[in-house]
């Protein structure tokens, strides 16, 4: 066993709450923290977990260490209507008895989406809802833009025509029919998509988009590219190729693919279009 | 596999150990290496995976990392990067999953397709990444594609893999 002990493991459990859709396994370590005391996490019989499966959308919890799941009960705000369909995401603790829960909450097409934030007091045997932020756009059918929950902010960050959007709003907003706040925007020219939020206050944090980690330490005002060098993309002029049809079974056949290649170091650039057998690469 | 927005077509397919293959009209030409990249094949054509990051977490203000089949750390908002990369136990295998409990704990789950089972390592740290412990993990009926590692501190730990 080394000094994190998790050389030794015990399964708890093996469920499957969402059918085919999701399944999970918890493996516990045997031993303690070596002096290791960051409290802000659920007690230790006590797990969560969110899922979108195909016959039904649910939030669950174990409070006896994985014996027993419950749904989690939540009732969407009268605020969110018509978006009434949920999809969970995990909670966040700041302490053993205080939490958020970030719901979102989609309806018919071009209503947007509702994401509400809820909140609880005593573990999470309560949740009542404690903000939202409304008319989100989708990515797609039903699938909200990327948010986080920090420190007592909810944020949400979007991205169309690279004008980057960003929203927060702090306890009680959208509820109730109070106003959101305004909606800050940014023009940034390489950013297309928002692929995830991290975020330590709701000052400053970073966003993840599609080849770039931005940051701010100002609450979205302004950003910054703080992508690791090793990771910072040159693109080549794209090229256009023509696959060779004759393949039925080959998407690609009789369609243009556009290529972009990264900055080689030492690669071959040189293209060779075809196919052969691949014995090698089958898995 | 073949549709995963970070890989990119680069031509035909070879075995690992390949240097020339037939093209569609029967020429040997030369195999396109990438031995930076994870090659999957789609149709007897070759993908690689572009480096291009895929996931990261600001921890405090100043300390963070930001990964795609590597992981960098940074100190300082973002300033600078440390590659703190764990050496992988088997060839292939790819980080599937980041989890870090602070700025000192982590772990990463490190994964590779196989029959019968896909193959699991858990590799941890304590000190932000300067040395890593690798676990070699069961984790029966799990697909490497859609594992998700978590969990929780306290008095003990857990972690927590799902997929769905």
């Amino acid at each position: 066993m080394d000094e994190l002990g998790n050389r030794q493991w015990l399964k708890l459990s093996f469920w499957h709450p969402f059918g085919d859709c999701q399944r999970g396994q918890e493996l516990k370590t045997g031993a303690t923290w070596p002096g290791r005391s960051r409290l802000h996490s659920l007690r230790e019989y006590e797990r969560w977990l969110a899922g979108r499966g195909s016959r039904k959308r649910e939030a669950l919890a174990t409070h006896d260490g994985s014996n027993s799941w419950q749904e989690v009960p939540l009732k969407s705000p009268p605020g969110a209507y018509p978006a009434t369909e949920p999809t969970y995401d995990l909670p966040v603790f700041r302490d053993s008895n205080h939490g958020f829960l970030p719901v979102t909450y989609s309806g018919p097409e071009g209503t947007g989406l509702a994401l509400v934030l809820f909140a609880t007091n005593d573990g999470g045997r309560s949740w009542n809802p404690d903000r939202m932020l409304l008319r989100l756009p989708e990515i797609y059918a039903g699938v909200a833009p990327p948010s986080a929950v920090a420190d007592s902010a909810l944020i949400a960050a979007t991205a169309a025509d690279h004008v980057l959007t960003f929203r927060t709003a702090e306890s009680g907003i959208g509820i109730n029919g109070s106003r959101e706040p305004a909606a800050k925007a940014n023009k940034l020219p390489n950013v297309t998509a928002v692929q995830g939020l991290s975020f330590t206050d709701e000052m400053r944090g970073w966003i993840l988009t599609g080849d770039q980690l931005l940051s701010t330490s100002d609450g979205g005002t302004n950003w910054t590219d703080v992508t690791p060098s090793a990771l910072r993309r040159m693109r080549l002029p794209a090229t256009t190729v023509k696959v060779p049809s004759g393949d039925s079974s080959n998407p690609l056949s009789n369609r243009p693919v556009a290529l972009s290649y990264p900055l080689p170091s030492s690669a071959d650039l040189s293209i060779h279009l075809g196919f052969d057998q691949c014995p090698g690469c089958n898995r | 596999m073949c549709a995963f927005p970070t890989y990119e077509p680069r031509g035909p397919c070879c075995a690992d150990d390949a240097r020339h293959c037939l093209n569609a009209f029967l020429e040997e030409v030369p195999c396109v290496q990438h031995p930076s990249h994870q090659r999957h094949c789609c149709y007897r054509f070759c993908w690689v995976r572009l480096p291009r990051l895929q996931s990261m977490k600001l921890l405090t203000p100043e300390v963070g990392w930001a990964a795609d089949q590597r992981l960098f750390w940074t100190a300082n908002g973002g300033g600078d990067w440390k590659d703190i990369t764990p050496k992988k136990p088997v060839e292939g295998e790819e980080i599937g999953s980041i989890f870090f409990l602070d700025t000192s704990a982590g772990w990463v789950l490190l994964s590779r397709y196989a029959e019968p089972e896909p193959r699991f390592d858990l590799v941890s740290t304590t000190g932000a990444g300067q040395s890593w412990w690798t676990t070699r993990t069961e984790i029966p009926r799990l697909d490497p594609e859609t594992a998700v590692l978590g969990g929780d501190g306290g008095l003990t730990s857990s972690i927590l893999f799902t997929g769905g």
